[in-house]
């Protein structure tokens, strides 16, 4: 009777270790159904239609994880909080914080900017953020030859991406 | 002096020769206990004649399915181990029920645990015009979150380096919208 209990604790430790095993992959495979690819590209416009300037970068997150995105030019620092959420009603919604220093002449002090921004976004929808604003001065950028920023981001379901990589 | 029992059944059933059945015959004629026997054998007999026969259909179909199982694995003798039957004890096979039914709660209730560990958010507008941003989440994952947000890595990081020489102005109220959404759509 003892023995058959032992035998009966050895079988029920080792299916649960294996148990503990199947639910890391399983959490594994979950992520990667939750996976989400941030597409960022930041451009500088100037004045007329062409931006000066265009990089681009890819993230990999998942909904509630930020990206933080970092900015750095002669008279300004500008960190960005890009944060992808499911709302309630399963809809995706793109966050983005924003924290603006700029120092502009003929002041030459530094100005500190903050903000947050949300707004509810399809996959593979384009969203653009514009952390020193867009309209308002757009015609002093002409006059001043400065500058603004645009973010473009576009958020891509990574499981599709990876289907669509295996096609 | 009476014959043994075997003799006498042997009499009954006709395989004794000449001259000893003669013999044997004056002698049951004059003994009533060697008669005695021969009816109660007599008796014995013909209740087993009128009894039917016993139905051995079951038992030739079980034989028939092993000579078949024997010609088709004739190598081992066995067929293989997939098809074999497996005689647990009682207490044993109730475990692995038990043990089975418990990881299949345990799957379930993770994959419960999982749809709900990824942070969920509303947004409310406030009547004095500010935003609330609500993140609901359970709170052994708030936890978890919480000591994510404290690690440096928890927050991937992307650093642009912007073009010198540019000076940069604040051209109005920091703005997100649709690309689709901008007038003209001005493609920059």
């Amino acid at each position: 009777m003892v023995r058959r209990g032992l035998l009966l604790l050895m079988l029920i430790v080792g299916v649960a270790s294996l148990a503990a095993e199947d639910l890391d992959l399983n959490d594994l495979e979950g992520l990667l159904d939750e996976a989400l690819q941030l597409n960022i590209t930041a451009k500088v416009l100037p004045p007329n239609d062409q931006p000066v300037y265009d990089v681009r970068s890819s993230k990999l997150t998942i909904p509630g994880r930020s990206i933080a995105v970092k900015m750095v030019g002669e008279n300004v620092r500008v960190d960005v909080v890009l944060t992808p959420y499911l709302a309630d009603n399963n809809e995706l919604v793109l966050v983005a914080q924003g924290q603006v220093w700029l120092s502009e002449v003929p002041e030459e002090a530094v100005k500190y900017h903050a903000t947050i921004k949300s707004l509810p976004i399809e996959l593979g929808e384009k969203v653009l953020f514009f952390p020193l604003g867009l309209d308002g001065r757009l015609s002093e950028l002409a006059e001043t030859q400065s500058f603004t920023i645009q973010l473009e981001i576009e958020v891509l379901a990574y499981k599709e991406l990876l289907k669509a990589a295996v096609q | 002096m009476c014959p043994d029992k075997e003799t006498l059944s042997a009499y009954l059933d006709g395989e004794i020769e000449l001259p000893w059945r003669e013999r044997l015959g004056k002698h049951i004629k004059e003994c009533p206990a060697c008669q005695e026997y021969l009816d109660s054998l007599r008796q014995l007999s013909g209740r087993l004649r009128a009894d039917p026969e016993p139905d051995a259909g079951p038992s030739l179909e079980r034989l028939k399915h092993r000579l078949a199982a024997r010609a088709a694995y004739p190598a081992s003798g066995r067929p293989p181990i997939w098809r074999r039957r497996i005689t647990l004890p009682l207490p044993l096979a109730a475990g692995v029920g038990l043990v089975i039914l418990c990881l299949a709660v345990g799957l379930f209730a993770a994959a419960l645990n999982l749809k709900s560990s990824v942070p969920r958010m509303s947004i409310k507008k406030l009547p004095y015009g500010a935003t609330e941003v609500e993140v609901a989440a359970p709170i052994e994952d708030l936890e978890k979150l919480l000591k994510s947000l404290d690690q440096p890595a928890f927050t991937e990081e992307i650093i642009f380096t912007l073009p010198e020489d540019s000076r940069f102005i604040m051209a109005g109220e920091p703005r997100m919208l649709r690309a689709e959404d901008i007038p003209g759509s001005r493609s920059w």
